[in-house]
């Protein structure tokens, strides 16, 4: 009965000095980052690395690869603007004005 | 190595003369009479050949132990050797063996009835006989008698036996208070079971009165001083503290002792989750005009006195925090404040520990099991992810915490002076820190006085001026309808709605905040106030961590619901950890009521911890009570909480995704935070201002936040988007 109440605790103390150790290499299971574009960002409705990299200096007006499963089921070349309207986001939309894109209309279906 | 039926405490202090015989009879007595068994010779520094005789029977024999110690005197010898001890029963016996082996037996009859936890000899009682014993030691030991049962123990004919017998249990209740080395610990261990509720018989024996006796003039004189100090003792409470255990009195596994595993537990626990906030941004919503507002702030006591005058909340102590934070950050916010909010967790988790008074390998079971449960429960998940920009609610639960630790310390009064703070400090953060004298005057009222009674009046008195000053001198009143949102039923209600609904019958609204508070920390449903579980299985929408969560829960209160009433039928807590379970209920009931007027997870908060107190005591009273003998239960219970045990471990390791998920929604907050303020026409005109924004919305857009969309669909079933 000891043993019943102290593995499962056990195991799951285990598990958070692995994720500790793994964060060193910032690899930690729950906070591992996976780089994006602009349209990337924008397709996946991320406010905050939308403005970072427009702060960065990324051409918000530029063509970007947008990953297979992000905005269609294949891969597509599109501007953030696109990615923005496709996922139907005004406030990254919004975002996007306010840091330089052009306001024209987007293709949403990208280039494939 | 199996633990043995019977375990033979012999104290023996210069017993070269006798203590070779003592071992040979019992060596020839025992086989007939128990299963098995071990003898323990507790040596108290002995200067003569007593060490080496018992060490040579020891090598010869496994069953035969020689606890080596300090010359302390007889009552630390015996209390030494019965913790040692490993047996199921464990009879102290003194060297002289002046009651023979074959009398035993008459202890032995009681074992088999589950009430008794004490057997003890007596030369009063029926059946006994007294053989060649002196008039003169007869009488003194009649009239000791008559003065311990009119101060201590009234009923009991002879306290002074060398011979009784104990439970296992009863050692783990009795040895860790006792105080008196000398003559009278018997007393103090009569008194110590008598405090506790469990029953004591008494079995006449016979008595061979023509030993050596080793009590001298002085020791009987201080035996007799030593009986006033424990009515004193008794009379103050001061045996309901429980004593912080010596290194010697935890159990050892590997390297450690129990008690260090379990800190090692915590940290492991409270470094991950310290590793999750230092992650997360500072937040955007109720916490940027906080910090707004301490940057404007001419001095601290403006900000307390501008505080205090508030409608509906008397919090100054809150805002007056925020400041003293942000004054010290120099620039470096988010440090200061989610290093604040970590320290703050890791504090929660080890005093939560320290609460737990761990010394057995049983307890550290217990006690890690619990610490799985209070970071799996939602009302702790809230309290992680949010901080406006400090989590209050998060500091009353460190404060509640803190004094749970200062009612188990002994009673001195630096302890009454930093309970009168503690109640001061969180009473003037947030109205939930009432709980704190909530939880001093029940923990006094079930025996708990570290906290004294000068100190618990004091804080009465305190509270009495709390009310007369919120009320009578400042005019604040309380949370309205309008306040805030709030969940009923299967919505959550915007203010204008709850005033249409309930304007006119506020006490429906009111009496639903409460017990849907209550069985929100009892079932985890509903949360918020809203029935989240019920509803999305009115709908076909249930999802695993539904499911996971609600049950989980109902198991666990129902393990909690059984001890409760294991202790209740007891009619008398015997336990330190047993009175938890009725403090997390008193507790629970307070925080649901100081709830009323909205619900919301992180005010429950405070009960959510409690909650588990309550099951760390549940499961250590299971493990201890069901024995080896009752395999059907043990099997059921075993396999309880084992699954409990895998869900609540499931639950626990969530808090990492919500507070991933939650850096991910507070980073895009301040993604679009400046825009939405400007065309919003809220954009501040001084510079200090725009400029602590831009520095606080870089900070955030520096920390890189993991996307939910790279998260496993899994995860977000499990434990919400």
């Amino acid at each position: 009965m000891l043993l019943a109440a102290m593995i499962p605790p056990a195991l799951l103390a285990a598990s958070r000095v692995v994720f500790l150790v793994l964060a060193v290499w910032d690899v930690h299971p729950f906070w591992r980052s996976e780089p994006l574009n602009l349209a990337e960002a924008a397709a996946l409705r991320d406010r905050g690395e939308v403005a970072r990299l427009l702060a960065e200096g990324q051409d918000p007006n530029a063509t970007y690869r947008v990953r297979r499963g992000m905005v269609r089921d294949y891969q597509v070349q599109m501007t953030p603007m696109a990615a923005a309207v496709a996922a139907r986001r005004d406030e990254i939309v919004q975002i996007l004005l306010d840091g330089g894109a052009k306001p024209q209309p987007p293709d949403v279906e990208g280039t494939p | 190595m199996n633990r043995p039926f019977l375990s033979i405490v012999v104290p023996a202090y210069n017993e070269e003369r006798r203590i070779g015989s003592c071992l040979d009879r019992l060596r020839q007595a025992l086989p007939g009479l128990v299963p098995s068994w071990e003898i323990v010779v507790a040596d108290d520094g002995s200067r003569d050949r007593t060490p080496e005789i018992v060490a040579a029977e020891a090598a010869g024999d496994a069953r035969i132990r020689l606890l080596a110690l300090p010359h302390h005197g007889k009552g630390e010898a015996v209390r030494r050797g019965l913790v040692e001890a490993r047996g199921e029963w464990r009879y102290i016996a003194d060297a002289d063996l002046a009651t023979p082996p074959d009398n035993l037996t008459r202890f032995l009859t009681h074992t088999s009835d589950a009430e008794t936890a004490l057997v003890i000899g007596s030369r009063e009682a029926t059946g006994s006989s007294r053989l060649d014993e002196p008039w003169i030691r007869h009488w003194i030991g009649r009239f000791f008698n008559w003065f311990v049962r009119l101060l201590v123990v009234p009923g009991i004919s002879d306290t002074q036996c060398g011979f009784k017998l104990f439970s296992a249990r009863s050692v783990e209740l009795i040895c860790p208070y006792l105080t008196i080395y000398g003559f009278a610990f018997d007393v103090e261990m009569l008194a110590l079971a008598r405090r506790a509720g469990l029953s004591i018989r008494e079995v006449g024996v016979t008595w061979d009165g023509n030993q050596e006796s080793r009590v001298a003039f002085g020791g009987g004189a201080a035996a007799f001083l030593d009986v006033f100090r424990i009515r004193w003792r008794l009379w103050r409470g001061a045996y309901s503290a429980q004593p912080r255990p010596a290194d010697h009195d935890s159990d050892r596994i590997g390297p450690f002792s129990a008690r260090t595993w379990a800190y090692l537990l915590a940290l492991t626990c409270a470094g991950a989750l310290a590793y999750d906030l230092l992650r997360m941004p500072v937040q955007v919503f109720d916490a940027l005009e906080e910090m707004l507002a301490a940057q404007r702030s001419a001095s601290i006591v403006d900000t307390f006195w501008s505080a205090a005058y508030n409608a509906a909340y008397l919090r100054p102590l809150r805002i007056v925090q925020i400041e003293v934070i942000f004054d010290a950050a120099q620039g470096h916010y988010w440090l200061a404040f989610r290093g604040a909010h970590a320290l703050t967790m890791v504090a929660c988790l080890l005093l939560f520990t320290r609460a737990l008074r761990v010394r057995t390998v049983a307890d550290l079971c217990a006690a890690a099991f619990a610490l799985t449960v209070v970071v799996g429960l939602h009302t702790f998940r809230s309290t992680v992810q949010e901080a406006f920009p400090i989590n209050h609610f998060l500091e009353i639960a460190v404060m509640a915490l803190v004094m749970v630790n200062l009612t188990q310390a002994r009673p001195r009064l630096i302890v009454d002076a930093i309970a009168l703070v503690t109640f001061i400090v969180a009473s003037l953060t947030l109205e939930s820190g009432l709980l704190v004298w909530v939880v001093a005057v029940t923990a006094w009222l079930l025996g708990m006085r570290g906290v004294s009674t000068r100190g618990v009046v004091a804080m009465t008195v305190l509270l009495a001026g709390y009310f007369v000053l919120r009320f009578g001198v400042l005019s604040v009143g309380t949370p309205g309808l309008i306040e805030r949102s709030s969940g009923y039923f299967f919505d959550v209600l915007d203010p204008s709605e709850l005033e249409r609904r309930f304007g006119d019958r506020l006490v429906v609204f009111y009496a639903y905040n409460v017990v849907s508070s209550a069985l929100s920390v009892l079932a985890s449903e509903p949360q918020n106030g809203v029935f989240v579980t019920t509803g999305a299985w009115l709908n076909d929408r249930l999802t695993a961590g539904l499911v996971l969560s609600f049950l989980s829960s109902l198991v666990t209160t129902g393990l909690i619901a059984v001890a409760a009433v294991i202790v209740l039928r007891r009619y008398r807590v015997s336990d330190a950890s047993d009175r938890l379970i009725l403090l997390f209920a008193v507790v629970l009931a307070a925080n649901a009521t100081l709830s009323y007027a909205y619900t919301k997870d992180d005010i429950m908060s405070v009960s959510g911890i409690f909650y588990g107190l309550a099951v760390y005591a549940a499961i250590r009273l299971l493990v201890v009570r069901v024995g080896p003998t009752q395999r059907l239960v043990a099997a059921t219970l075993t396999t309880v909480i084992l699954a409990t045990g895998m869900a609540w471990s499931v639950r626990s390791l969530g808090i990492h995704h919500v507070a991933r998920t939650y850096a991910f929604k507070t980073r895009n907050d301040w993604a679009s935070q400046p825009g939405n303020w400007k065309r919003s026409g809220r954009w501040p005109d001084d510079v200090r201002s725009q400029q602590l924004i831009t520095t606080l919305r870089n900070d955030a857009l520096s920390m890189p936040a993991p996307n939910p969309h790279f998260a496993p669909l899994w995860m977000a079933r499990l434990w919400g988007d």
